[in-house]
């Protein structure tokens, strides 16, 4: 990797302003409204920004930050982020992983459970988490229902704040698998052929050639799956908000949903900002950490 | 390599943060800068925003009212008229007039959520407009619209729909327990109503509905009249303290019953959708938009009884409180006199009128009750009745947003295992902890 940018150093150069112009709208973008905006939530964490009073702004130093080491909501909000993260990376990447698997073969009709198991992903989160919202519920809710018919039950299961993160985990798995779905399918269909059929001329059972030559081979796509997923999911917000409105008993309030009832709701654009800067800080980290352990493990 | 690209970043952040400091609103473009102040006929330009598009009835009222506005006034105001949707409880429309606010983009007019006023006049986004309306002109809008349009002492808005809430009964099912409905007049206590729904439930079937998965605004309009009702509120008088009020004992008492409904079965804490509608409960209490809804369904004997008080010693109130109109703080000032001209013919008698015939919402004043038939013959006079006599609006308050969120949480809380003082005291302590209240 390292060797090859040195070689190319000196064709680069005569190519640079083609290159620059190349990248230009995307820097450009990118600044507008990633760079300019982080830049502006830095400066209004440590304001008192009211958006409805721009006017009446003042510094106010580290008070955001000190008032956020007293909120408790806020605290519960990160606890519960990291829960669903936590819940909803594995599960994610297995259902995945596994519904690849099933539709990795040459049947006929296969495209339709293809697209069967996509169409999830097409369908905006909100329509999906009203949908999922009469399956949860407790009176002649789908699930009740079938739990119902085995005798079980009725359970509030959003209702309950033991249980209501996991109906969210549950349903956002469920929506979000179809799209890596589609990744690990095309990381399937780039392993060569010929090395299962080496394996099953050496005498290799099917779980041994999961194991030896899907696995390894899907390595970089699930570590790409994978911190796609974290990644979004640390923004979980749709969910909550349409389902149980960060409740009950706070139990489902997350990170970036606390973010906005502040700056939106009540109006707390520097307090806001100085939770989004936290929040910021948080995921980076996480981020870093997980490309140091990947980088590490793809040298190996 | 890895260097550089950190170092481009650093430099590339920097550079981001000096242009916003000193790029302030330029990349504004929603203003109305390059606008002429005079149209080609000599008539003086003015804006309106409203929150509705014109895919709904409701905004296709609204865009043939600023049609008829132009008309009337042609060769001396013109009102161009902008459609925002919303999106959400905060969403698109409301974005675009905190965004307008911040860049100095808000038009001469605009629709304003009742319960809003305080948080914008207090902003100074809305002036006070009882300057540009008599005393007569005032005196036929319901008086709780002048009470949900008044902060500090001064009038801000007006608007041309009003809305209420009472409980919709199942006549048939009232008839087969030998149940009188309340009247206008004489709404039942919490107790007639606990003890109706009590012999109203059976295994398939709920005493009543009241929404009581709904995690948002709707806590607060259905059941704030029933603390008002024992003389209390959620907000001390000034709208800024919560401290014996959203944890006084009127509000303990109103979620405590509303917690024994749910936990007697009288009512579910996770209702089905429509279940009144499809003969699932016996009631529903629920709002002014409700006929409509149940003309999809169709063959429900219905009737409609008041908003019931607490007990035999308090007084019947009622909710109410919808969308209405303000001059923005940004309007010009020869500007204004147009400006209130249009909130006058927005929100005048024919307007409301119209709006019952879009959206099925009362009017906001009572000469528009007075023309409209259905709200001077049962079921609907109960809303009249309502607004009329009975309707208070909810606190005019620059923190309402807090502490209504607050209230309809620990009304969640409650149906969901914890005790109710623990709840509301939890309640207060987040309204103080948001709003840096000691």
């Amino acid at each position: 990797m390292n060797t090859g940018n040195a070689v190319k150093q000196k064709k680069l150069s005569r190519e640079n302003w083609t290159g620059l112009a190349f990248i230009a709208p995307a820097v450009l973008l990118l600044i507008l409204f990633l760079l300019i905006p982080f830049g502006l939530t830095i400066g209004n964490s440590f304001t008192n920004y009211n958006i409805l009073k721009p006017g009446e702004t003042q510094f106010v130093g580290l008070k955001n930050f000190i008032k956020l080491t007293r909120d408790t909501v806020f605290m519960k909000s990160i606890v519960n982020t990291f829960v669903f993260v936590i819940l909803v990376v594995p599960l994610q990447v297995c259902l995945a992983l596994g519904l690849a698997l099933l539709v990795n073969r040459k049947l006929k009709g296969i495209s339709v459970y293809r697209l069967a198991f996509f169409a999830p992903t097409v369908l905006s989160l909100v329509v999906v988490s009203i949908l999922w919202s009469y399956i949860y519920n407790p009176n002649n809710g789908l699930l009740n229902s079938l739990l119902g018919s085995l005798g079980l039950g009725p359970f509030k299961f959003l209702n309950n704040p033991r249980t209501a993160m996991l109906c969210i985990v549950v349903l956002s798995a469920w929506q979000g698998c179809g799209f890596q779905m589609m990744i690990f399918l095309s990381g399937l269909q780039d392993i060569p052929a010929y090395l299962y059929e080496a394996a099953r001329v050496d005498g290799a059972t099917r779980l041994q050639q999961f194991f030896h030559i899907t696995l390894p081979g899907l390595n970089n796509i699930a570590v790409f799956v994978s911190l796609n997923i974290v990644v979004s999911a640390f923004q979980l917000i749709i969910q909550p908000m349409m389902m149980t409105a960060g409740g009950p008993q706070n139990a489902t309030m997350t990170i970036v949903y606390e973010i906005y009832q502040t700056g939106f709701k009540y109006n707390q654009m520097g307090y806001g900002s100085a939770m989004a800067l936290v929040f910021t800080v948080i995921v980076l980290t996480i981020t870093l950490i997980q490309n140091k352990i990947t980088s590490k493990s793809n040298e190996d | 390599m890895r260097k550089k690209v950190m170092s481009m970043l650093l430099a590339g952040t920097m550079a981001a943060m000096t242009l916003a400091g000193c790029g302030g609103g330029s990349g504004a473009g929603a203003g109305k800068a390059a606008e002429a102040e005079t149209a080609a006929d000599g008539s003086m330009e003015l804006t309106i925003w409203v929150h509705e598009t014109d895919s709904s009835d409701e905004g296709k009222h609204y865009a043939s009212l600023v049609e008829q506005f132009n008309e009337t006034y042609a060769g001396k105001y013109h009102a161009n008229l902008s459609q925002i949707a919303r999106s959400g409880d905060a969403g698109g429309y409301d974005d675009k007039i905190n965004a307008a606010i911040s860049n100095g983009g808000l038009p001469d007019v605009y629709t304003v959520d009742g319960v809003t006023v305080a948080q914008y006049a207090d902003a100074g986004a809305i002036i006070p407009i009882d300057s540009y309306f008599t005393q007569e002109e005032l005196a036929d809008f319901n008086p709780s619209i002048i009470q949900q349009g008044t902060y500090d002492g001064k009038l801000y808005t007006l608007g041309a729909m009003d809305s209420s809430v009472g409980i919709f009964y199942n006549k048939d099912m009232f008839q087969a327990a030998g149940i009188t409905p309340a009247t206008k007049e004489e709404p039942w206590t919490l107790e007639e109503l606990t003890q109706a729904a009590e012999k109203l439930t059976t295994e398939n079937c709920f005493g009543i509905t009241m929404s009581l998965d709904a995690k948002d605004e709707t806590m607060i309009y259905f059941f704030l009249p029933l603390i008002q009702s024992q003389g209390s509120n959620i907000l001390s008088e000034d709208g800024l303290l919560t401290d014996g009020y959203l944890n006084g004992q009127a509000a303990v008492n109103v979620l405590t019953w509303i917690k024994d409904m749910a936990d007697q079965g009288y009512a579910s804490a996770t209702p089905a959708e429509n279940s009144f509608e499809l003969g699932q409960a016996a009631m529903a209490l629920t709002g002014a938009w409700e006929p409509t809804n149940l003309e999809k369904f169709g063959d429900i004997n219905w009737g409609l009884m008041p908003m019931p008080k607490y007990d035999s010693n308090s007084k019947a109130v009622s909710a109410c409180g919808s969308w209405t109109f303000a001059i923005s703080g940004q309007c010009a000032d020869e500007k204004k006199e147009g400006a209130a001209e249009l909130v006058r013919f927005m929100t005048s008698t024919e307007a409301a009128k119209g709006m019952f015939d879009a959206n099925a919402m009362p009017p906001s004043r009572q000469s528009a009750f007075a023309q409209i038939d259905a709200f001077n013959q049962e079921p609907l006079d109960v809303f009249q009745y309502q607004l009329t006599n009975t309707a208070q609006s909810r606190p005019v308050s620059v923190n309402y947003a807090v502490a209504s969120n607050q209230f309809a949480t620990a009304v969640q809380n409650v149906l969901t295992g914890m005790e109710v003082k623990e709840a509301l005291d939890q309640a207060v302590e987040q309204y103080n902890f948001q709003t840096d209240t000691e």
